[in-house]
């Protein structure tokens, strides 16, 4: 066990290293000069200069203050060098350090996509179980096409009806209100979760029928345990196996699911600021905020799996 | 596999407890929800201090009225919650000596005052310098300062702090965003505490309005707050930062200090407002709804399909400030076959009813723009523009058959018969390379229709900002888009010059090249005569606009909505922000 723990901690080295490559080459060889970018946005009253000539120079002088006149290896070699230290420079735009950026951001989409899976989670065991309980009957039916409802819906547009409903006609929730509060969290967490609920509810329905057709059910029932007894303490913890799985990756969707709905529900969070950093062309930022998604994408898949050993002994790691 | 029956499962909960529970959670919910009203609860945000968003706010507003200048009673007291358009990552850097958005200037406004105020065009009066000397030739401009003003952080205001200001606009190090705009800036000097000099390299006539553009925070906060500084401003403004209870609320509160308001302000002292927060809302439509349900007073822009139901709705007060410079507009490339040709652009400007288009896609929320350069909101605006390239589709027509393009294989696009420069059958076809969005895909798709109408073949390319900056570099299109908003004209006049073919952000897409309205621009930049400027200026409008440059499509505003019960904005002819230290509020 402790080898593998090992072995899926070396291996996370490489994936990062190749994450980080690929983002840094990517943002160099798109077109859009970030240079040009934060010149070009000018505010509103501002005298021309009537020596363009000097704006080329101090463009230049620009490129240089942020590093881009150098070739790309030295380039890459230095952010690889400084994040190692815990520096991932300074943001082009804001001057302001990265990691502070990306530090005072993660509660916001942490709490969020824990909402939100939570949420996912609830719903879609909820409604798996009333599922597989009425299977066949119309409540089943009901169940699962709303089910497949919520997924074919874009989770903007059901972000923005929950707004116009719950917030502006009805005036149960807030809008915009303190991003930590549980009252801001319930519309955002419910326009995040409804769509991943789905998957999960259909899993925990199949797999619960499944499980409910074993030998062992058979046998615990003829022990003459109580029917809730034989569910909740042998059925349902090999039923929820398949879940786990999905609960996991769905953490992954939440993240970047977490992007729009913090845009439509003006949540802060690594989502928006991802976002805003690549249109802006932040380089040190953009490159920041996805590697550390990429940090949290590894760790989180790693606890998935060693979540497995824990729900089903037969599961053994080499 | 059998088809047991789900008895078992069935007894572990009953339908009938499933909805009990259902119901008890629904009912909890929603008496939790109604029961918490704001309250003074803290949020749990790492970087959260006291919460001081308007929901906290306890203190009613007094009515209390201050006998405070021209402007009458306004009552002490309040918060105001304002949503903007501002991105989070734009709100780490207030310092409008570093930042250059014009979405963060609204919020640094608020915390700034520039060394002199431009009350309107050429007309510039005390701020924290009180009088002002220019040399006879506009290259040394001597400031003196009053000498009752302090920072945020309580250190002075002196000639050393301004010349270090303008010394840190021009250090690489500090990376400003404004240094292009001290491109003449030679050196500064201290004459003595509160008299400082700038020596320019040259004649800089327009320097007096980047001096309205100027304002001097704190040195000694630079040394102090370092990397954090773009959060910890200290400057002179009304308003000073106050704390960001989370990454996309800032709240600034009353400078207690605050004297110096300019003479045209409707209130000399301090703000009647307890504190002004800033709340990242970067989603329109999100914007609005918080605008609705009272959770923010007032916001920036509006989503135009609203704007119908809003401006006839007494619950919003909507404020809309024209922006000069160049309207939104699509450049003709003038350097390219077939839109070289003078013919080929008049027809496609009379080809197109911007009015319509204007009235349609923007639901009357933006009026239409004027032919020429600069828009309606400029001072130095030419009425004669609107005499040319009237909407004449027949007319249109006309000019292209005289001109050799005509449709003879009845495919409905014209082609070049006799065309000088032109093979005999190249279809008459452009195409547009323009931005993604509403705004440039819609009036780009009504064009290509109206072209249609007049054998105009019309290709729209509507792609990312970078693909688009590519293809104008590369001269790889025949219709662009740009618009521009700046107050100085010159700014408006130097994209239409030669050298912005290939420098700066290379903002001349009519790739037009020619000495005489070069020289002309030039001439308006050296000018120091308001007069003579604004008749240089007519000279450059009519000469533009007779090349059929361009086809209008709106007049940019800058709109504001808020509730009535936000007293006191006042915006100064000159940009389009308010001094919200005259705001009041009476609910």
């Amino acid at each position: 066990m402790t080898r593998y723990i090992l072995r899926r901690a070396l291996l996370a080295v490489p994936t990062l290293l190749g994450v980080s490559l690929a983002v840094f080459l990517m943002l160099h060889f798109l077109p859009g000069d970030p240079v040009l970018m934060m010149l070009t946005e000018h505010a509103g009253q501002q005298a021309p200069s009537s020596n363009t000539d000097i704006t080329a120079e101090q463009y230049e002088n620009m490129r240089h203050e942020l590093g881009l006149d150098q070739p790309l290896y030295v380039q890459y070699g230095r952010f690889i060098w400084r994040a190692l230290h815990g520096d991932l420079g300074k943001s082009f735009r804001s001057q302001a350090p990265v990691v502070d950026t990306i530090i005072d951001n993660i509660p916001y989409t942490f709490v969020l996509a824990m909402a939100g899976l939570g949420v996912s989670v609830a719903l879609g065991l909820v409604l798996g179980i009333i599922a597989a309980i009425n299977r066949d009957t119309w409540i089943d039916g009901a169940t699962m096409t709303l089910a497949v409802a919520s997924i074919s819906m874009p989770n903007f547009w059901f972000g923005i009806m929950l707004l116009l409903i719950f917030a502006l006609q009805l005036r149960l929730l807030p809008a915009v209100g303190p991003p930590m509060q549980l009252k801001s969290l319930i519309l955002p967490a419910v326009a995040l979760g409804f769509r991943s609920s789905a998957s999960v509810a259909r899993l925990m329905r199949s797999s619960l029928v499944e499980v409910v057709h074993e030998d062992y059910v058979r046998t615990a029932r003829a022990k003459g345990l109580t029917e809730r007894a034989v569910i909740l303490r042998h059925a349902l913890k090999n039923a929820l196996i398949p879940v786990v799985t999905i609960v996991g990756l769905q953490f992954g969707s939440m993240l970047s699911g977490a992007t729009i709905i913090e845009t439509v529900f003006a949540r802060p969070g690594i989502g928006k600021l991802a976002v805003t950093a690549v249109v802006q062309k932040d380089f040190p930022l953009i490159q920041g905020t996805i590697l550390f998604t990429a940090v949290i994408y590894v760790i989180a898949n790693f606890l998935v799996d060693m979540s497995y050993a824990w729900l089903d002994p037969r599961v053994r790691y080499h | 596999m059998a088809t047991k029956k789900n008895e078992y499962i069935g007894t572990i909960i009953s339908r009938r407890d499933l909805l009990k529970f259902g119901g008890a959670l629904a009912a909890l919910t929603l008496a939790g929800c109604k029961a918490a009203e704001p309250t003074s609860a803290p949020s749990a945000g790492p970087t959260a201090t006291t919460a001081a968003t308007k929901a906290a706010a306890t203190s009613a507003p007094t009515a209390v009225p201050t006998a405070a200048g021209p402007g009458g009673p306004g009552i002490v007291g309040g918060d105001v919650v304002w949503g903007s358009a501002i991105s989070e990552t734009s709100l780490l850097q207030l310092d409008p000596a570093i930042h250059a958005s014009y979405t963060t200037g609204i919020l640094s406004t608020m915390i700034t005052d520039p060394l002199i105020w431009q009350y309107e065009a050429n007309d510039f009066r005390p701020g924290l310098a009180k009088r002002w000397e220019v040399s006879p030739n506009w290259d040394e401009f001597t400031l003196y300062l009053r000498d009752d003003i302090v920072f945020h952080d309580g250190t002075p205001l002196n000639a050393e702090a301004v010349k270090l200001h303008f010394e840190r606009i021009v250090d690489p190090e500090a990376k400003s965003l404004q240094a292009a705009s001290m491109a003449n800036f030679d050196h500064a000097e201290v004459v003595d505490d509160y008299t400082a000099k700038i020596f320019l390299t040259k004649k800089t006539p327009l320097f007096m309005d980047t001096l309205s553009n100027q304002s001097p925070s704190s040195p000694t906060g630079w040394a102090k707050y370092g990397d954090q500084w773009g959060i910890n401003v200290k400057a002179t403004g009304a308003f000073r930062i106050r704390d960001w209870p989370d990454a996309g609320t800032v709240v600034f509160e009353r400078n207690p200090d605050y004297n110096w308001a300019p003479d045209f302000a409707n209130h000399q002292g301090p703000s009647y407002l307890d504190t002004l927060t800033f709340k990242s809302i970067t989603d329109e439509t999100t914007r609005l709804i918080a605008l609705e349900t009272g959770e923010i007073d007032i916001m920036d822009e509006l989503p135009m399909e609203e704007y119908p139901r809003l401006i006839a709705d007494p619950e919003f007060v909507i404020k809309a400030h024209p922006v000069g410079g160049l309207p939104q507009v699509l450049n003709i490339n003038m350097s390219v076959p077939p839109t070289n040709q003078l013919a080929v652009r008049q027809a496609m400007i009379m080809a197109v009813d911007t009015k319509t288009m204007v009235e349609l896609l923007f639901f009357g929320a933006f009026p239409p723009a004027a032919a020429g350069p600069f828009g309606e909101g400029s001072w130095a605006y030419w009425e004669g523009v609107e005499d040319y390239w009237p909407y004449d589709p027949e007319k249109a027509k006309q000019i292209l058959e005289e001109a050799g393009w005509r449709d003879e294989d009845g495919d409905g696009i014209r082609e070049a018969h006799g065309v000088e420069g032109i093979e005999d059958g190249t279809p008459l076809r452009i195409r547009h390379v323009t931005s993604t969005g509403y705004r440039s895909e819609k009036p780009a798709e009504f064009v290509q229709a109206a072209f249609r109408e007049v054998g105009i073949d019309d290709v729209v390319e509507a792609v990312a900002y970078e693909s688009s900056a590519k293809r104008y570099a590369d001269n790889d299109y025949e219709m662009a888009r740009l618009g521009w908003s700046a107050f100085d004209p010159g700014s408006a006049a130097r994209l239409f010059h030669t050298d912005s073919i290939t420098t700066g952000g290379l903002f001349n897409r009519w790739k037009l090249s020619d000495p005489e309205i070069d020289a002309l621009i030039e001439a308006g930049d050296e000018e120091t005569d308001p007069e003579k400027r604004k008749e240089i200026y007519q000279e450059f409008q009519k000469k533009i606009v007779e090349l059929a440059p361009h086809i209008p499509i709106y007049s940019q505003l800058r709109y504001r909505v808020f509730r009535p019960y936000l007293k006191g904005y006042h915006v100064p002819p000159v940009g389009a922000t308010p001094l919200m230290h005259e705001a009041w509020l009476e609910k």
